[in-house]
């Protein structure tokens, strides 16, 4: 799929920019903090109504607005349609051809985006927290119907954690809470599942390429309130684990279980990667993690996603660069591409240079 | 940031803005606006907002607005008693009257259910849905509550407060997503109380 046009309107620092991008190939070029993260943010909130680090509505709208629009026509093989999403902060609508949508089924599934920035050759190392983020944008970019789900079980939590707060707590209220967060709590468990069963053979074939060899790389899901989840009952499970950690989650003042806790971890002929990999490899892992991931969407999808590769280069060895780049060589599908040299872009092919600065786009 | 505007002209643009919707760059458009009327016409501006706020109040019944100590639609012969609609704010009640769909009374909550914002149960007009549903006979009870996460805990949270034999539903398909009830078009939200759901 191809994004013909695109408008980006009091969106963080950028106030109006309007493009028409490269079907291939588009480099955005500028020094820091001028805006290109961004601009491939908007075009993320557009694919999946969700931005690229997670954050809140209200900080994406530029200081001393009221509300950001993203705008785009979206070219999917004969079909064109035109996207647009308003994001205020007390929630975002959208519209298809100029009509509001009914049923965000008809909305996702429209656009598909899989994206790579810089932190994400740390996420072995880094916290649970940003483990989740990685494994949830992978999810929305292949099933964005997910990012409905996810953020309904959310504002479950944060409903929850404040009325566990409350002065006099109302334990029916909780009640209610703890039904809400186990039938969209499973539902998220579930989604990640399938996707860690779907994404593994891809994973350890695209790894293996990368390295030239085969090292046993396996991907596993760690449920906190079901020790055998696939399988298992998971709305009964996050239920008794709820009830159960209930008087701990008082006590704290926040919900203690459920897929908010949860973590995965990736181990390399059976060690945990997080400990014992090479920097090397931990790049090669979260490379092989976004071919896999995107081959996965051609196959689902029947078309090729839409890559968002924010600063990579500045994150990968000269090796491993290269491997990326010749990857996309072969790939033929619609690039964005940000940096503030476009020496480490090695893009042979037709493509379309941005340059970036205060907020504009030229 | 040189010219700095007078201090009354700010301060209209400062109220304006807090209106719901109104960004910046309406406000300062509004507040011209104004500017270019004549004196008669910021009069009766400022006359009727004050005049709202003192006239208007709530049904003790039912939480709907009106200039009485009753509603129009409580004190109504025709209304059939049996039936109960309960919405989050007035401008709901608007949206599904003007519907036709609906004959029976309503139960106006002004708000949701929620804590992250500092509003429990007993911040809404929700315990007295109880003693009025019982008190009138009231056999079916349609929750119109916005289809948010909010919006179906405030409804499974009436439906706790009810006896099991009052059969209570739900609207909740069909609506726009993130949805206010009040922009939903006619023809959805008849569609919408047509289809309600019941609550277990
Ligand atoms: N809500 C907002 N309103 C206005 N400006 C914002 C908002 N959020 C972020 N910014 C500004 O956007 C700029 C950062 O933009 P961005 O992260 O896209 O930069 P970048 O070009 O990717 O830089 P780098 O090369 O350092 O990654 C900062 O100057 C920041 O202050
Ligand atoms: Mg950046
Ligand atoms: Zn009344």
């Amino acid at each position: 799929m191809i994004l013909e046009s695109l408008s980006v309107t009091d969106f963080r620092n950028l106030s109006a920019v309007s493009i028409a991008p490269h079907p291939r190939f588009n480099v955005f070029v500028g020094a820091n903090g001028q805006g290109k993260t961004n601009l491939l943010d908007a075009v993320h909130v557009l694919a999946t109504l969700r931005s690229l680090r997670g954050q809140k509505n209200r900080e994406l709208i530029r200081h001393g607005e009221k509300s950001a629009f993203v705008e785009g026509d979206v070219r999917r093989g004969a079909s064109l349609r035109r996207a647009k999403v308003r994001v205020a902060a007390n929630g975002k609508r959208v519209w298809l051809n100029g009509n509001p949508v009914r049923e965000l089924n008809e909305w996702f599934g429209g656009i598909n985006v899989v994206s790579f920035a810089p932190d994400d050759v740390r996420v072995l190392r880094s916290s649970p927290g940003d483990r989740r983020l990685f494994l949830d944008r992978a999810i929305f970019a292949l099933q964005p119907a997910y990012s409905l789900v996810a953020s309904e079980y959310e504002q479950v939590v944060k409903q929850r954690n404040s009325a566990l707060r409350a002065e006099v707590v109302d334990y029916a209220l909780i009640d209610i809470y703890d039904r809400q967060l186990a039938v969209r709590g499973a539902e998220v468990v579930e989604r990640r599942l399938r996707f860690v069963r779907e994404i593994s053979p891809r994973l350890q074939e695209s790894f293996g390429a990368i390295f030239d060899e085969h090292l046993g790389l396996e991907m596993r899901y760690e449920c906190g309130f079901a020790r055998e989840p696939e399988g298992a009952d998971l709305i009964e499970a996050l239920l008794r684990a709820l009830r159960s950690s209930r008087v701990r989650d008082e006590a704290r003042g926040f919900t203690t279980v459920g897929p908010h806790r949860d973590d995965f971890v990736v181990s390399m002929a059976g060690q945990p990667m997080r400990a014992y990999a090479s920097q090397g490899q931990h790049r090669a892992f979260v490379l092989a993690f976004k071919i896999a991931e995107i081959a996965a969407i051609e196959e689902g999808l029947g078309a090729a996603p839409i890559l968002l590769l924010d600063d990579v280069s500045s994150e990968l060895d000269p090796k491993r660069n290269e491997r990326l780049f010749d990857f996309l060589s072969g790939f033929d599908g619609q690039v964005f591409i940000t940096t503030t040299d476009a020496e480490f872009v090695r893009i042979s092919g037709e493509s379309q240079r941005w340059q970036v600065s205060e907020g504009g786009v030229i | 940031m040189a010219l700095r505007w007078p201090e009354s002209i700010s301060e209209l643009v400062n109220q304006l803005s807090r209106l719901p919707g109104i960004g910046e760059k309406t406000a300062t458009r509004l507040a011209f606006f104004v500017l270019d009327q004549d004196a008669a016409y910021a009069d009766d501006l400022a006359g009727a907002l004050v005049t709202v706020k003192a006239k208007i109040r709530r049904c003790s019944a039912c939480g709907s607005l009106g200039e009485e100590e009753l509603c129009d639609i409580c004190t109504a012969p025709e209304r059939d008693r049996t039936s109960m609609c309960i919405v989050e704010s007035f401008a709901d009640l608007v949206a599904i009257e003007r519907t036709g769909e609906f004959r029976g009374l309503y139960h106006v909550l002004h708000g949701l259910i929620r804590p992250l914002d500092g509003v429990g149960p007993e911040a809404l007009n929700l315990p007295a849905i109880a003693q009025r549903v019982e008190g009138l006979g009231v056999r079916e009870v349609i929750v119109a509550t916005d289809p948010s996460v909010e919006g179906e805990a405030t409804a499974m949270y009436i439906r706790n407060l009810l006896d099991d034999d009052v059969a209570v539903t739900r609207i909740a398909r069909g609506l726009p997503m993130g949805g206010e009830v009040e922009y939903a078009d006619r023809a959805t939200l008849g569609r919408a109380i047509s289809a309600r759901e019941r609550l277990g």
